[in-house]
């Protein structure tokens, strides 16, 4: 599982979870696959995302070295920040690990890089 | 004038069969014969000409009983091996011509004898990606000594199976062939054996694994039995099985989703360590019959009896097994397996109809149900390719993937209920979660685009599908677009049949492009009279236990007669009698049904709403 996935991911899908954003990440195998690095796709995409999420997981990660607590207002035309928030969204790969609720703790875990979000019947909420 | 004159059409199919004789001679050294043999080579049959394995057993199945069928990777041609001489010739006359369809072009099989058997039927020196065999692992002494050291006489308490089609014995745990799975919180009394884990070290010294398996399945196979084609539940154990080989040698079939077959000859006292792509993404089984075609020392191929053959495999278990089991895949004995036959009055029922008929059904058929996906339809790949690049999308109920690499300037990720289906998504590199279309685990108002194809049908109450497609207004940006498919009533439209309709058991039709239709080649391809049989049989079970209204079990290639039922979904292959039948639950809309529960919904507007082969089709705007 991407960052860039994570950052779409939530666990308001749980009874009384109001946000359930951004998940914890406890990881425990973690690699990099290289990507094609396409500056217009990721500059694209960005604007979509919540990059104080991103910083976050990157911490989760130990991967913060380089990454920003906030996007600039020029990122479009700085390419070391494309390029670094190309590889922590797009290269990074929680392969083993856990994602945990910020509001309960519930914890679901990744596995071969997929995340199980599945919940028990008496977790989900009603709508 | 004494001899027949050959008609225009004759004429022309005895140049076609000379032709196509030149070219495998040339080209592929298969030597074709006149004189009649068992064994034929089917030009034209092979897999890129849009063939499957399927479709040609279903074909020649008829005919006689077949010994084999190999399918070569990218090769125009195929062969079928029948167990006797008569019967391959007889499907050879029969069959000799026959035209099919590949996309817009008409094709005919031409077929011919082979006198010997081609190197490419033989079982290859190739291995699939990941999968290594170590022969003369152990002597002929510790074979004996481990053959002997197994008890089949104990009870089921002390790991003892019995199987239709073999012999089988747990250590450790209890691998339970009803939930695919173990449950870590019930070793078995006996443990891994002492002699075993002394291999086992000797194996971790190589450096391939590094961990020690708690877990051992002993399977014994007479000769004509054999393990239909499986992948060991990819969350219940480590990347890394070990198989180790005594008694008889067996040829081991792997399968790959994509069509690649390859026969790996299995020698005694071998050991065999399935890792990556090997043990996640191919597919492996032993064909039942009692002969294997091996190397000779000559460099030809020859025909060698199975005899008694023992595996000891290996496993490790991983943190997560067990975990559907005591999670979401709840335990049923057979008894309840029967209990919900009828229309669920409650949403309580309808989760569990939906675990049992749709959930379970998908985990246990992924493999089978990816392997006759490959087509993406062309109405959903133009939407995807209309979305601007740098979009989001989320695939809900993506299945084996076949939409999420289609537009690569589009981030695509992928859910589904099948932690299966899930896996065969992330090896091809996409990305996937499981979840459940009822809670989407995904941001509100995030997405740009999402797509939701032949997902909701299988919601057995209106408040549920129309709680699903809330979800998926949900999870979309305002302005944001959602593309969703259901299976239609109405098989026929302006007079037109539906392809799936028109399609005649004797026609190999090869075109791919509905999903529908795709469905219906692979369950049309395994079902035959008998298994009709039995489903009737358990309709007229099931209907003893419900006083509401039953839901009745589709019969193949007919109009639906009702809204709501059971499609059945047979696991293949045929040469395995009784081999697995699984009923998917299915709503089907009728039109216009689809539209009256999308204006139920009050943040979101239809674009469009069409009909496409079989399906009710509608994209939805969020507002």
């Amino acid at each position: 599982m991407k960052l860039l996935t994570h950052n779409m991911l939530t666990s308001n899908i749980i009874k009384g979870v109001k946000n359930g954003y951004p998940l914890k990440i406890a990881a425990t195998k973690v690699e990099e696959r290289e990507v094609d690095y396409n500056p217009e796709f990721i500059t694209r995409l960005l604007p979509k995302l919540d990059w104080s999420a991103v910083h976050k997981g990157a911490v989760d990660l130990n991967k913060a070295e380089g990454v920003p607590e906030s996007m600039m207002d020029d990122y479009e035309s700085n390419e070391d920040f494309l390029k670094t928030a190309h590889n922590i969204l797009l290269q990074v790969e929680i392969i083993e690990g856990n994602l945990e609720c910020p509001e309960t703790g519930r914890k679901f875990p990744i596995t071969n890089g997929i995340p199980n979000m599945l919940l028990n019947e008496d977790e989900v909420s009603e709508k | 004038m004494e001899s027949k004159k050959l008609t225009k059409s004759e004429r022309k199919m005895n140049k076609k069969i000379s032709r196509s004789r030149q070219l495998l001679l040339k080209h592929e050294k298969i030597e074709t014969t006149e004189e009649v043999s068992n064994m034929l080579c089917v030009y034209n049959g092979g897999l890129i000409m849009g063939n499957s394995q399927e479709k040609i057993q279903d074909l020649f199945n008829p005919h006689g009983t077949i010994q084999d069928i190999t399918m070569v990777p990218e090769k125009p041609y195929c062969f079928v091996c029948f167990e006797r001489q008569v019967d391959a010739e007889k499907a050879q006359s029969i069959l000799n011509g026959f035209s099919f369809m590949n996309g817009e072009t008409e094709y005919k099989l031409c077929i011919f004898y082979v006198s010997q058997v081609p190197p490419s039927i033989g079982p290859t020196t190739a291995l699939p990606p990941g999968l290594i065999l170590i022969p003369d692992f152990i002597p002929e002494t510790l074979e004996q000594e481990l053959l002997e050291s197994i008890d089949w006489s104990t009870g089921v308490d002390q790991g003892n199976v019995s199987l239709k089609h073999r012999k089988v014995k747990h250590y450790g745990y209890e691998f339970r062939y009803d939930i695919n799975n173990v449950d870590p919180s019930c070793p078995l009394n006996e443990g891994i054996p002492s002699r075993c884990l002394k291999l086992l070290h000797q194996v971790n010294d190589l450096g391939i694994v590094n961990f020690i398996p708690d877990q051992l399945t002993v399977n014994q196979y007479q000769p004509g039995q054999g393990i239909p084609s499986h992948i060991d539940t990819r969350e219940a154990f480590e990347d890394g099985l070990m198989s180790l080989s005594l008694g008889s040698q067996v040829v081991m079939e792997f399968r790959h989703p994509k069509g690649d077959h390859l026969s790996v000859l299995i020698p005694p006292r071998s050991l065999l360590i399935m890792t990556s792509d090997s043990r996640y993404v191919w597919s492996h089984g032993i064909t039942p019959r009692k002969s294997d075609i091996i190397p000779a020392s000559d460099g030809k191929f020859t025909l060698s009896q199975r005899g008694i053959r023992t595996s000891f495999t290996f496993r490790k278990l991983t943190e997560n097994a067990g975990i559907y089991m005591n999670n979401n895949q709840p335990v049923q004995d057979k008894k309840e397996k029967k209990a919900v036959f009828s229309l669920p009055r409650n949403d309580e029922d309808a989760v569990k109809l939906e675990q049992q008929h749709v959930h379970q059904v998908y985990e246990e058929i992924a493999d089978h149900f990816s392997s006759t996906r490959h087509s993406p339809w062309p109405q959903i790949v133009q939407f995807i390719n209309s979305q601007p690049p740098g979009s989001i999308m989320a695939d809900i109920g993506c299945g084996n993937g076949k939409y999420l690499g289609i537009n690569e300037n589009v981030y695509s990720i992928g859910s589904d209920r099948s932690y299966n289906l899930a896996s065969i998504c992330r090896f091809r590199n996409f990305q996937s979660l499981v979840s459940d279309v009822m809670c989407i685990p995904l941001r509100p108002d995030s997405f740009d685009v999402c797509i939701c194809i032949a997902v909701i049908h299988h919601l057995s109450t209106w408040e549920r599908r129309l709680g699903a497609i809330q979800e998926l207004v949900r999870i979309l940006r305002p302005g944001g677009q959602v593309l969703i498919y259901v299976w239609a009533l109405e098989q026929q439209r302006h007079k037109e049949k539906s392809k799936y309709l028109k399609q005649d058991k004797n026609k190999l039709d090869s075109n791919e492009n509905s999903e529908v239709e795709n469905e219906y080649s692979a369950n049309n391809m395994q079902i035959n009279s008998q298994d009709s049989a039995n489903n009737m049989q358990i309709n007229s079970q099931d209907s003893d236990t419900g006083s509401s209204k039953n839901i009745g079990i589709h019969v193949n290639r007919t109009e639906f007669q009702e809204q709501d039922m059971f499609v059945p979904w047979q696991l293949k292959n045929k040469s395995v009698k009784n081999a697995a039948t699984f009923h998917r639950f299915y709503h089907v809309f009728r039109e216009g049904e689809l539209e009256d529960l999308c204006e139920k919904i009050s943040d979101c507007r239809i674009i469009k709403s069409y009909y496409d082969q079989g399906n009710w089709c509608i994209i939805l705007q969020k507002l």
